[in-house]
Order: structure tokens, then C-alpha cells, then sequence
């Protein structure tokens, strides 16, 4: 099991999103001579996916990494989107949910590979699995800020393909060219639903962040902390998209493009606190999950 | 194999002479009726509007030719069969399977892929066994190309997408809605170009439908040809405001919703996208106000346009079509011919077997007493193993004649079995 290695689960992805890609290539001259050759190519892709995920689960497993260090968040991250993925593309397998999420998910591993895993000196650090070293607020946390990043990263996806939709309708492709994608209607009820879900998470998780950070001031920067005040600046913005959602009336793309916003504010929020140099313990962990 | 269609198609003839010469479903019976007595072999009928063609078969007697076909024709419908002839096309065996499965497959039809042959050549069938008129071989052969046709749609794209402006506007309003339950459905104008796309849309069973025209006692006969309801014209803002689809098909000679009206109807609206048809000419939008958002705007050359790329696409997937036919029909071939063997093969084997029971039973009377149950084993084996391998020659050169067809057609090797060892049917 410690010989799975990143690079295992990353290239079954990237040979999974190869593969749904040449399927979706309509116009190869191989696909004339076999016509059935797509739905091995989409069959393969599927079945390397999977292998993927497994792979991946194994490796979560085995190293446990911690998810209040960038690496570990964005490999469980990685891992919630490629089962999501592996479970659309098995459920619906005609909309080209996996060109999408694969693609996330490489560059979550990408740049989790970047970050790497914590350093010795935080090599204590409570970890997904055995979170026995933290309390109840902690975890409680983690969980509800990894739900809310989930629900905004399919959202976002959500949001491309509205935008991709209505730039195929814009252009009058004829109906079945081009990425198979979900209605414009569809995507948008999904877009504002999933919005609608994500934000609650969102403030609920940053609540109990903020709650621990009061009770633990002494160990933080307090609001000058650029991890915190990112994770503020997606609130507020994640709010003004609730507003619109329930408020005025907007176009979907609009409401597309802010949800692009947000979750591009997320990654900011994610990637900020590890590259700045902040507080003397928490600077390298996600906002709010601190170590007990 | 004894295998000849004659016909005529919009290949050969007019539509004149084609409306003349088809096939209603009573004369259809009346002709297959006629026949069934007349021609003296299998017969099955295909009638469309795009072609009328005679599939004849049977392994007795002759076929009948041009002059006796036409002749038939002739007594059926008051027309000179001299004047048919020249219209006619012919094919014979291995060319006339392939040109069935060509026609049932779509391969040969106005609409490359269109689904409605296959549909037309099985109720050919169908109607040909009703009376009487269809054997062994014609039923074989409709039945393969029932499905090779479906195999070649479905393993293939030639019959990939709408072709039809009027699907081809309800491809485009799918792409936009999920479902279609809470939908309103406008119609405005009431061009004759609108109704098929019309039953479509309201396949989709909208929420409601709602039509105008200038014209109220128009708007009402549109108004109940799909169970909508009729709005004055002078509301047609009020219509577009409640509108998810529009389909607008009036002869106005300029366009009825401009700019200024939709930025009205659209500061009223609360609803999302508006899909609108407009198949009028001229048209009755503005063609600025496709947006791909609030507006998905879709006139008659856009729905042409689509229709050119579908048939494109079709006719891409011809040659790897074609190839299937080709296989199919010698895979046929050789099914028939194995099938036309089987009952020979068995005949001669049951008249062996018999021959040598009665052979051995003689012996054995003879051997009664000098012979013991192992000898008796030993000696019936050997007769059986002699009757085998006696065999063997014939049914083998039999299956060879079976893969290579002769130039003729015809089968010379069967028919001296048959005079050979006297095996009748």
C-alpha cells in the first residue's frame, strides 16, 4: 500500500481524461471505420477513473494526511470530486461531467504535489482519520468548510457549463455537437441549488472558525491574519451571490460568472496562507482548523 | 439463388408516374390476390411514395421477366406495360439481396437513414403472408434485412439526429428546457409550414398552449387542431410575456417583434429563456435579438443549415454502411444455401441408416447363434463407420458448393444428389 504514490491515481486521471476526450473526438476517421469504438474509449476512461479512485483512497488511507495542512485539504478535496465524477460519468455517462471535474482534480493534486505535505516540525498535526487530538469544534469545522468546498467546486463546474451552454446556443451549434452538456435550464436550477447549499456550509464552518478563534486569540494573528480575512472576503462575496440568487432577478450568467468568482476565491483562500508568511503556527494550515 | 426484384423509384421516375403506379392497401391486396394465382412464385410488394418494387422468389419454377411483370401491372392498373418498362429496374440474386437490404437499411432512400423503410418493408411482409403469397425464401430474406437495417442504425450514425425541419426545432428547444410540463407554448400566425412543427412541440406535452392571429377564426381552428387557447392579437405582448416557446409562422411582410417590443415584454417578463421558431418568410423576429440567454432565436435558415450538417454527418457513415451490406448479403447467401441443404442432408442420411439397419438385421438373423454380443457390437459399428465415411464425399462437396457460389447461380450438385440417390421432397 505506501508504494501508491501521487503520481499513480494522477495518471489514471489524466489517462481517464485522455481517453473521454478522443470519445468525444467525433470527427476521428477511426470512429468511421469503428463506430463502437467511442463507447470502449468512454467504457476505459470509466474503468481508469475508477481505478484512479481506488488508488487514491488507498493512498488517503495509508498516509492519512492532515487536513489542516493544504495538502491533505486539497487531496480529500481531489478525492470527494473524482468520486463524484466516477459516479456521474457510470449515472450520466452522456454529459461530459468527467472533462470537467478530472481536470479539477489534476490540478488539485497538482498543486497539492506543489505545497507538499507538512514538515517535520508539523508532523503532529490531527489528520482526517484520527482526529482522537481534537475536539468536537475542530472537527466540526473542517467537516463543514470541506462540504461547502466540495458543493462550490461542483458548482463552479456547474457555472462552466452553463457558460459553455449558452455560448453553444449563442452560436447555434446544431443540437448533439460539441461537449454533451445538460440544459441550459438544468444547469442553472443546479447552479442556484447548489449555491443555495453551499452557502450555509460555508458561514456555518467560518461561524465555528470564528468561535475558536476567540477562544484561542493568543495563538492567532486575530483579523489581520490573511487566511482570515480571505475566508471573510469569500463570505461577503459568497453572500452578495446568495442575495442575487433569492433577491433580483439576474441572468444565469451573471450568476455563472460570480460563482466562478467564488470559487477562484476559494483557491486564493486555500493557496494564500501558505504562501504568506503569517502567524507563527496557524500559517500553514487551513483557516481555522488549528492544531489543539 | 432464385432471386429477382423489379421496381421503380424516385430514381427512375417522376412522382406523376409513381402516384399512378403505387399501391394503395386495398389495391396492394388486390394485387397480391392476383399474384398469388398468376405469377407462380413467392411474392412480396413494397409500396411507398418513393418507390414500388417486386421482390419474386422460389426454388421451382422460372420467374417471371420484364414482359410478364409488366403485363400483370398492366391488367392491375389501366396502363401501357410497354410504358412501365422502360421505368423498371431489375436485379437477380446476389445483387437483388443486396439491393433489399440497401433499400431496408435506408442506404437507398430520398432521406439518407430515414426510419420509415424498414417499418414499410416489414407490413410488405406482413401483407404478403396474410395472402399467401410470401415462402420460405421471401420471409428469410425480409426478416435478415429487418435486421441488418437495425444493426446498421444503431452500430452506425446514418441515423444519427433529426433530419426534419419540425424535429430539428424541437432538438433546439430541448437543448434549452429540462421539462416541458410547466411550459407555456405560443403560437402566432397560422402558416400551413407550422403545423407539423406544431404537433411536435405539443408532443412535448406543454402546460398549456396559446395561439394568435390576426385572424381570430384562424387562431381558432389552430386553437383546436392542439387543444390551445386563443389570444386576441392586439395581446401579444401580454402572450410573450407568459411564453417560455414561440412558434411564429405568419405572412407578415415585417418583422412583428422588434427591439423595442422585446426590451418591453422582456422588463415584464419573470420567467428565463425564450425559445423562439420563426419559421416565417419573411421573419417575424428580429434576428439581433438571439442572445443564447434570454433569447434563442432560431429562423428557417438556421434549421436548414443544421439539417445540411445532419445529412452531412449521415453521409459520412455511408461507405462503412455499405460494407455491412456487402458481408450480409454473402452471409445470407450461405445461411440459404445451408438452409436449402439441410433437409437433403438429413433425407439422405435417414435413408442410409435405414438401408443399413435393414443390412445389418439380416446378418445377424443369419449370424444368430455363431456370433456374440461384443461380435455383433463390432460388426454394427463397422457398418455404421462404412455409411459414414460413404457419406462424408457427398455432404462435404456440398458444403463447399454452399461457400462458393457459381457463376449461375445455380446448384448442380444438389440436383444430382437428389436424381442420384432418388431423393424427392
Amino acid at each position: 500500500m505506501e508504494r501508491v504514490s501521487l503520481f499513480c491515481f494522477a495518471a489514471s486521471y489524466a489517462l481517464s481524461l485522455g481517453l473521454d476526450c478522443l470519445a468525444m473526438w467525433q470527427r476521428l476517421p477511426l470512429f468511421k471505420k469503428w463506430p463502437q469504438l467511442p463507447v470502449w474509449f468512454r467504457g476505459g476512461a470509466w474503468i481508469m477513473a475508477a481505478a484512479g479512485l481506488v488508488a487514491h483512497s488507498l493512498y488517503l488511507w495509508t498516509w492519512q494526511p492532515s487536513i489542516a495542512w493544504q495538502f491533505g485539504w486539497l487531496l480529500v478535496l481531489a478525492w470527494f470530486l473524482a468520486a463524484f465524477s466516477v459516479y456521474e460519468q457510470a449515472h450520466r455517462g452522456r454529459v461530459s461531467w468527467s472533462m470537467f471535474l478530472l481536470p479539477m482534480v489534476l490540478g488539485m493534486v497538482g498543486m497539492a504535489t506543489i505545497i507538499g505535505p507538512p514538515p517535520p516540525e508539523e508532523g503532529g498535526l490531527p489528520n482526517l482519520f484520527s482526529m482522537a487530538n481534537l475536539n468536537f469544534w475542530n472537527r466540526l469545522h473542517g467537516v463543514l468548510l470541506l462540504a461547502a468546498s466540495v458543493v462550490l467546486s461542483v458548482a463552479f463546474i456547474g457555472s462552466l457549463m452553463f457558460l459553455i451552454r449558452a455560448r453553444q446556443l449563442k452560436s447555434k451549434l446544431a443540437p448533439g455537437r460539441g461537449l454533451s452538456l445538460f440544459t441550459l435550464e438544468g444547469l442553472e436550477t443546479m447552479n442556484k441549488r447548489l449555491v443555495a447549499v453551499a452557502f450555509p456550509l460555508l458561514s456555518a464552518g467560518l461561524g465555528v472558525g470564528v468561535g475558536i478563534m476567540f477562544a484561542h486569540a493568543s495563538e492567532l494573528d486575530g483579523f489581520s491574519d490573511p487566511k482570515v480575512l480571505g475566508a471573510l472576503g469569500l463570505w461577503l462575496v459568497f453572500g452578495v451571490l446568495l442575495g442575487l440568487r433569492y433577491g433580483t432577478r439576474f441572468r444565469g450568467s451573471v450568476m455563472a460568472w460570480m460563482t466562478v468568482g467564488v470559487w477562484l476565491l476559494l483557491v486564493v483562500c486555500l493557496v494564500l496562507p501558505h504562501t504568506l508568511p503569517t502567524g507563527p503556527k496557524a500559517s500553514s494550515r487551513n483557516p481555522g482548523v488549528k492544531a489543539p | 439463388m432464385n432471386l429477382r426484384v423489379f421496381g421503380l423509384s424516385f430514381r427512375t421516375t417522376s412522382i406523376g408516374l409513381r402516384e399512378r403506379l403505387g399501391f394503395t392497401p386495398s389495391t396492394l391486396l388486390l394485387a397480391l390476390e392476383r399474384a398469388n394465382s398468376e405469377l407462380a412464385c413467392e411474392v412480396v410488394l413494397l409500396s411507398t411514395c418513393n418507390r414500388v418494387e417486386f421482390y419474386l422468389g422460389g426454388e421451382g419454377a422460372p420467374l417471371p421477366g420484364f414482359k410478364e411483370l409488366g403485363e400483370f401491372w398492366g391488367r392491375i392498373y389501366p396502363v401501357d406495360s410497354l410504358a412501365i418498362e422502360p421505368h423498371l429496374y431489375c436485379h437477380e440474386g446476389h445483387e437483388a439481396i443486396r439491393h433489399l437490404f440497401r433499400v431496408t437499411s435506408s442506404l437507398d432512400s430520398m432521406v439518407l437513414g430515414e426510419g420509415q423503410i424498414a417499418a414499410q418493408a416489414k407490413q410488405a411482409l406482413e401483407a404478403a403472408q396474410a395472402s399467401g403469397c410470401a415462402g420460405p425464401m421471401l420471409n428469410a430474406l425480409f426478416q435478415h434485412a429487418r435486421v441488418i437495417a437495425r444493426r446498421i442504425r444503431t452500430e452506425t450514425g446514418i441515423a444519427q439526429g433529426h433530419v426534419s425541419v419540425s424535429s430539428l426545432a424541437v432538438d433546439f428547444v430541448s437543448e434549452v428546457f429540462d421539462q416541458f410540463t410547466d411550459k407555456t407554448v405560443a403560437v402566432i400566425g397560422a402558416g400551413k409550414m407550422g403545423e407539423l412543427t406544431l404537433k411536435h412541440l405539443a408532443e412535448l406535452k406543454p402546460k398549456r398552449i396559446l395561439v394568435t392571429n390576426r385572424n381570430p377564426d384562424k387562431a381558432k381552428a389552430v386553437a383546436e387542431t392542439c387543444g390551445g387557447q386563443v389570444v386576441p392579437f392586439e395581446n401579444l405582448d401580454e402572450l410573450l410575456i407568459r411564453s417560455d416557446i414561440v412558434l411564429s409562422t405568419t405572412g407578415a411582410s415585417e418583422p412583428i417583434v422588434d427591439r423595442a417590443r422585446w426590451q418591453r415584454v422582456q422588463a415584464q417578463r419573470r420567467k428565463g429563456t425564450m425559445v423562439v421558431i420563426d419559421i416565417a418568410v419573411p421573419r417575424d423576429f428580429e434576428p439581433t435579438l438571439h442572445d443564447g440567454e434570454t433569447m434563442c432565436l432560431y429562423n428557417i435558415d438556421d434549421l436548414q443549415k443544421v439539417r445540411e450538417t445532419r445529412i452531412a454527418d449521415r453521409r459520412s457513415h455511408l461507405g462503412t454502411a455499405e460494407a455491412m451490406v456487402d458481408k450480409e448479403v454473402g452471409l445470407f447467401e450461405s445461411d440459404w444455401l445451408r438452409r436449402r441443404n439441410g433437409p437433403v442432408i438429413a433425407r439422405l442420411n435417414r435413408e442410409f441408416e435405414a438401408k443399413r439397419k435393414a443390412v445389418v438385421g439380416q446378418l445377424m438373423q443369419k449370424l444368430a447363434d455363431r456370433v456374440g454380443a461384443e461380435d455383433r457390437a463390432a460388426i454394427e459399428g463397422a457398418f455404421r463407420l462404412l455409411q459414414n465415411q460413404f457419406l462424408h464425399g457427398p455432404i462435404s462437396a456440398l458444403a463447399e458448393e454452399t461457400t462458393k457460389r457459381s457463376p449461375s447461380g445455380k446448384h448442380t450438385l444438389l440436383d444430382a444428389l437428389r436424381q442420384l440417390f432418388r431423393i424427392h421432397d
